[in-house]
């Protein structure tokens, strides 16, 4: 038998506070972190860290070493995640994945870029935990998170590892907010996934840090990761499949590592970035997959489109569902707005639950698929 | 661990040297910079690809290299959907970064492009290998500080040991301002080609 990957302890970073019981509590009310941000002459729909916040909390790690905005606030997640858990990120069946499209890419600005570097910075977050190993980087777009995840599972089944830290981070930049403006691909008001009139993504800063464990938590409630891949549309560098297909492959290969049919499933925390194309491509593939049935959100409503923490900060939202049997509203969905339907949902419910499904996509072509059971 | 995988092909490009199979397959040592030498590599292989020439340096190296490796395979006897691609950097896409951002850093003269920006992403490179060659299989870029063969390995193995990828293109692909190296190789499961185990011993041989 192989080993199993279950989830020991958690912890989100959005414009939604500083733990996943901030989170759930604004999920139950629909409650949305997004607003107005100014920068580059303009004003752009995002969600944004609370600053003074952040400044509190990190004070209260009484830190004197210097770390840049991101590496405190993956020093936070990681640490909010490894409290009261026993587990020690030193020893050596444990690994670190840190995740990541592009970490502090406002270091660009600096005299000396060093810190711009995805190693660089891997590195500066490991030291404060002393680690003696250099934390591995998955840098693969959009599906970043979700991969980081997939690779857990497949560590700790695979036996080389014990424990898997996955901590996923972004900020806000006008690197990134001109760039996706460039491609006309932000949305003019707060995002509304799968909506009629949905008019593009709002791009969001965080940081979500899952611990995976080979051991179960004591005091039950176990979710594992059920299966999970990843792969390649083979069509477009910056727009989604047409199809569905690729998406598509790694819900099929998830299920079938999961060993489930499309009526296990329960229960889907979609990509979803109100981009047209994407929520268009996305409805495709559930209906290849024919789980055309299966209610959906996107945590983007609540906290944009992190990059590289969406993957994990949406796999905490879609694990907190399955665990407390219940269904948090899609901010911004009035109507449905693509063409193969979808039942998106609408209000906060109750809802049994055994198995979820997350999926992404990313520039490049990318997908991802991971499934969450319940033991 | 015994997994029966072994490398059937690799690719090295270096100081103005393609190495196919550790042997030399070309010398564009006297272009005078990257783009020269890298399309005068494209044109060695005799390629047609008009999506080549949009490419940042980066997607170059990697789809050049990627490219010597298929040219003496039949890629259309590949299982597309479980042949996989895990590549690595220590520079992430750094060199197209810092052509968007100073693109955007003078308000007065501020010109952020799309075709530029989409590039942004290091693995956007396996996203064109996937499309000239219709692979469908894994995706995964990780940032290493600098090639391990070790490190490198992993990953891989764990792909062949947990999914149903039957072959696997793997490596190294940096480039940042001019400077550059790509070694790129083909991993199969109890293929009967060459029969070269895939362990540090030989990637650390082929990479020298």
């Amino acid at each position: 038998m192989k080993p199993t990957a279950y989830i020991l302890s958690d912890n989100m970073i959005s414009s939604l506070g500083f733990s996943t019981q901030e989170h759930i509590t604004a999920f139950r009310k629909g409650q949305s972190g997004i607003s107005t941000y100014n920068t580059l002459d303009s004003s752009f729909f995002v969600s944004k860290v609370n600053e003074q916040r952040k400044k509190e909390e990190w004070a209260k790690l009484n830190v004197q070493e210097e770390y840049t905005n991101l590496e405190q606030l993956f020093i936070l997640s990681i640490s909010k995640t490894l409290e009261n858990t026993g587990i020690n990120p030193q020893s050596k069946d444990t690994l670190f994945i840190l995740s990541s499209t592009k970490g502090n890419i406002e270091a660009l600005s600096q005299s000396n870029n060093a810190n711009a570097f995805l190693g660089k910075m891997a590195k500066n977050v490991g030291k404060y935990f002393n680690l003696s190993y250099q934390p591995q980087v998955i840098s693969t777009a959009c599906i970043s998170g979700t991969l980081a995840c997939v690779f857990a599972n497949r560590y700790i089944r695979s036996g080389r590892y014990k424990h898997v830290i996955v901590s996923g981070g972004d900020i806000i930049s006008d690197f990134t907010l001109s760039g996706f403006n460039s491609f006309k691909a932000l949305g003019t008001t707060s995002c509304k996934p799968f909506d009629k009139n949905r008019d593009g993504v709002n791009l969001g800063e965080g940081v979500g840090t899952i611990l995976f464990s080979s051991k179960k938590r004591a005091q039950g409630n176990n979710i594992y990761i059920g299966g999970g891949a990843s792969s390649n549309d083979a069509n477009h560098i910056s727009g989604p499949s047409r199809t569905g297909d690729g998406l598509f492959l790694t819900i099929k290969k998830a299920m079938e590592q999961a060993g489930l049919s499309s009526n296990d499933l329960g229960y889907i925390s979609a990509h979803g970035t109100a981009t047209p194309y994407n929520d268009e491509m996305e409805a495709k593939a559930f209906h290849l997959a024919q789980l055309q049935d299966v209610p959906l959100n996107s945590f983007k409503g609540y906290f944009g489109h992190t990059l590289g923490a969406a993957g994990i900060l949406e796999s905490i939202g879609g694990i907190q569902s399955l665990l407390h049997n219940e269904l948090y509203p899609s901010p911004g969905f009035e109507e449905i707005g693509v063409s193969q339907t979808v039942p998106v949902i609408k209000e906060h419910k109750e809802k049994q639950m055994n198995h979820i499904l997350k999926t992404a996509s990313g520039f490049g072509g990318c997908n991802s698929s991971i499934i969450f059971s319940k033991e | 661990m015994n997994h029966n995988l072994n490398i059937t092909a690799s690719c090295r490009i270096r100081d103005g040297k393609v190495y196919l199979n550790n042997k030399e397959v070309f010398n564009g040592e006297s272009s005078e910079d990257f783009p020269a030498f890298i399309k005068s590599a494209y044109q060695n292989l005799g390629l047609k690809y008009g999506k080549f020439h949009k490419m940042d340096s980066l997607s170059k190296l990697g789809f050049i290299a990627s490219e010597y490796i298929f040219s003496e395979m039949d890629v259309g006897s590949l299982d597309k959907e479980n042949t996989a691609i895990v590549l690595a950097n220590s520079s992430s896409s750094l060199d197209t970064d810092i052509r968007h951002h100073n693109s955007i850093k003078d308000a007065s003269n501020f010109y952020p492009s799309p075709a530029v920006f989409v590039y942004t992403l290091p693995n956007i490179v396996m996203g064109e290998i996937c499309i000239k060659n219709k692979i469908q299989g894994e995706n995964a870029f990780f940032i290493f500080d600098e090639f391990n063969a070790q490190t490198l390995i992993e990953p891989i193995e764990i792909l062949f040991e947990e999914t149903e990828t039957k072959a696997c293109l793997g490596g190294w692909v940096e480039f940042l301002e001019g400077k550059y190296e790509a070694f790129l190789f083909f991993i199969e499961k109890e293929s009967n080609k060459g029969k070269l185990a895939f362990n540090v011993p030989n990637m650390n041989q082929l990479y020298l």
